[in-house]
């Protein structure tokens, strides 16, 4: 769960230097403290800044990495890819634009089942925009990527930490995503952990024996005949089923060692009274946390993990609200359906479970502000009995 | 036709917030461009100007005319699609020197191979402009980049040798700092049957020039007249002379079927049986 203990300037955490980092450089530092062994990067606002800073450490010798300035995305996945297949731990970030002209190798690092996790910093397609946007990280929800979206940038920080583990625990590429400018380039407190603590958390990378090896050369990739094409398919769904439980096992040991634990879904304020959850993702979260004091009767189901859906704990943390709760999803997506894309996986993981009112609520696309305002205008419109789906600035 | 030129007319009245950067090359290129168009006689109707991603690419934009912005790397494609669904306009390309060269440089080499009939205008300023001043496959060695920010080690393109060895069938290059050259290069290109590449040395002082001691656009342009010698010039010196310095004038211009021209031609031949 998000600690909002780090905002507290009274609490301190032990073997952390607290420091103001913007969302973008919680990333790189990251990627630093998990000793990132290799980084192919191409620029796109907003994420430039992630890999500029990368570059002035590999340079400078504060980090030791081999960083490879690529051509395009699409051969930064590529680059990424050939490292993953040879050993390396690799980080990687991009955006927007960059993150659709990568689909292609998306769906082969994920299908190759190789390690490593690549932040994304949300902002939409066309028409040309630069603002904080989902639709890009929601339209490769189905590239088999492990998906984990982030609030602020203490979570940044620790997400990539973790995403180390799951990724190399796994074998399933982690995608980390942050909101355009509302995080990746605002500066918050940070506490930045020691790099011996991560050190005992992260061990280095551990070889397989399925990489690349002039000793014990194989053959990788390969045309595979229809009779054994879904051995692999099946094995990885194998693997898919324990990611939920995995993140919230690495979360809650991630909590053990640094003192901040974090969970697939965190639920607040939700109980018996509670009669609208609005299902959040990223730093809209905070901005319905600031509603909370004046509106008792709101909680909030915030999606840290999207892909795979984190259907067991939704369903967990809804448990204790009655059916007439109204499940609000906002979503910051726009994908061509009638509903987004977050009403679309909470059906599914409520489906034969729980009968809710839903409300979907189209919001904040190509970086609109959504203030407090906005979200009191929401649960003016839910308690007025509206359509199933809202755009919350047109009705 | 020369003389006085209404840019008011080639402008486009509803954008008038020029997003350069005070004393960007860009500006000047575009004034070459009207100038060619304008002495040419070319109605704007006639002409469609797609661009790519970048400060370069903000052109369609800004100009009153069939105009395409389109993603990064990617105009050549898009061109090549409203070259063959409509032959008989003009096709103009705007791309950066990272459009062009870097994420779009496979568009780019297909396009002079086939010789589509459309004028390609790279404005290589040596770096990405719009993202901040990353390295591009032109950033001179040793040039501080963002992306390389203790200098750069990597090669560079040379964009006309590339566009000559790729089949282009016109191919010139100039620099801001020669506006009259620059249009009349802009000129033969337009008129020139098949794909036709001008290459235009620009200055992005913002984000190449101020990371490299060169911080006023002047210093930019001054740094540029340093680094070029005209073709004519270039003819009588040394290979140690013409070390480090970029060649300006036309290289190439010969005359090859045209892809549209050849693709109707054989539909046109192949009716009836
Ligand atoms: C697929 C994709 N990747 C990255 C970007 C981000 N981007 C925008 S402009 C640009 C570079 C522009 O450089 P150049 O083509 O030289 O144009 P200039 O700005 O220098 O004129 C990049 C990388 C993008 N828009 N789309
Ligand atoms: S950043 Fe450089 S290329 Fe872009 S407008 Fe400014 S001076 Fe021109
Ligand atoms: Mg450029």
């Amino acid at each position: 769960m998000t600690d909002t203990r780090t905002l507290n300037e009274k609490i301190s955490f032990e073997r952390h230097t607290p420091k103001i980092l913007k969302g973008n450089f919680a990333a790189s530092e990251a990627a630093k403290l998990c000793k990132a062994g290799f980084i192919p990067a191409y620029p796109i606002t907003p994420q430039t800044t992630i890999v500029e800073e990368l570059s002035r450490k590999v340079a400078t010798g504060e980090m030791d990495a081999t960083y490879v300035n690529m051509d395009s995305e699409h051969s930064v996945f590529a680059a990424a890819m050939g490292a993953a297949i040879s050993g390396e731990r690799v980080f990687t970030a991009t955006s927007g634009q960059g993150l659709f002209y990568a689909h292609e190798v998306l769906h082969a690092i994920a299908h190759f089942r190789l390690p490593m996790v690549v932040c994304n910093v949300g902002r939409p397609s066309i028409p040309w925009n630069i603002w904080a946007d989902q639709s890009d990280s929601l339209a490769q929800r189905d590239t088999g990527w492990i998906q984990l979206y982030t609030e602020t940038s203490q979570e940044v920080l620790d997400t990539i930490i973790q995403g180390y583990i799951i990724t190399e625990t796994l074998d399933i590429p982690v995608m980390v995503v942050l909101d355009a400018f509302y995080l990746s380039h605002t500066s918050e407190n940070v506490w930045v952990p020691e790099q011996s603590l991560v050190d005992e958390f992260l061990p280095p990378k551990k070889k397989k024996g399925v990489e690349v090896d002039g000793y014990n050369p194989k053959v990788i990739g390969g045309l595979i005949p229809p009779d054994q094409y879904e051995t692999f398919e099946y094995a990885w769904w194998k693997d898919v089923l324990k990611v939920e439980d995995l993140v919230n096992r690495v979360g809650k040991e991630f909590g053990e060692k640094f003192g901040r634990s974090y969970q697939a879904v965190e639920s607040v304020n939700i109980n018996e009274n509670t009669k609208i959850v609005f299902v959040t993702t990223s730093t809209i979260t905070t901005t319905v946390r600031g509603i909370l004091d004046t509106h008792p009767e709101v909680g909030i189901l915030k999606l840290r993990l999207i892909k795979p859906f984190p259907e067991k704990s939704v369903v967990k943390a809804l448990s204790i609200v009655s059916d007439d709760t109204v499940i609000a999803p906002i979503e910051r997506n726009f994908l061509g359906g009638k509903e987004g894309a977050i009403i679309q996986e909470m059906k599914r993981a409520l489906y034969g479970k729980r009968n809710f009112k839903m409300y979907d609520i189209y919001a904040g696309m190509g970086g609109k502000d959504v203030s407090p305002t906005t979200i009191e205008k929401m649960i003016e419109k839910i308690n007025s009995n509206p359509d199933e789906v809202i755009w919350i600035d047109f009705d | 036709m020369a003389g006085y030129i209404n840019y008011e007319y080639y402008l486009r009245q509803d954008y008038r917030n020029l997003q350069w950067c005070p004393g960007c090359g860009d500006g000047a290129i575009l004034q070459a461009f009207f100038r060619a168009v304008h002495e040419l006689g070319i109605s704007k109707d006639d002409m469609a100007v797609v661009s790519g991603i970048g400060c370069s690419g903000r052109i369609s934009g800004y100009i009153d005319f069939n105009t395409m912005h389109t993603t990064h790397g990617r105009p050549v494609a898009f061109a090549t699609g409203i070259k063959l669904a409509a032959p008989d306009k003009y096709v103009v390309v705007f791309g950066g020197d990272g459009d062009q060269t870097a994420i779009g440089g496979n568009h780019f080499i297909h396009a002079c191979r086939r010789n589509i009939d459309m004028t390609i205008i790279v404005i290589n300023n040596n770096v990405y402009g719009m993202t901040g001043g990353q390295y591009s496959p032109t950033t001179p060695s040793g040039f501080k980049t963002q992306t390389t920010p203790y200098g750069n080690y990597d090669s560079q393109f040379d964009i006309v040798k590339l566009a000559i060895g790729a089949g282009a069938t016109y191919v010139a290059r100039e620099s801001v700092i020669k506006p009259v050259v620059l249009t009349k290069y802009i000129k033969k290109a337009l008129q020139h049957k098949g794909c036709s590449v001008v290459e235009v040395i620009s200055n992005c002082h913002i984000n190449l020039g101020r990371r490299n001691k060169m911080k006023s656009p002047h210093a930019v342009l001054e740094w540029i007249k340093d680094h070029t010698v005209p073709l004519s010039r270039a003819n009588k010196m040394s290979e140690e002379e013409l070390a480090g310095k970029v060649i300006t004038g036309e290289f190439v211009e010969v005359e090859k079927p045209e892809f549209t021209e050849s693709y109707y031609k054989l539909c046109e031949s192949l009716k009836g049986e």
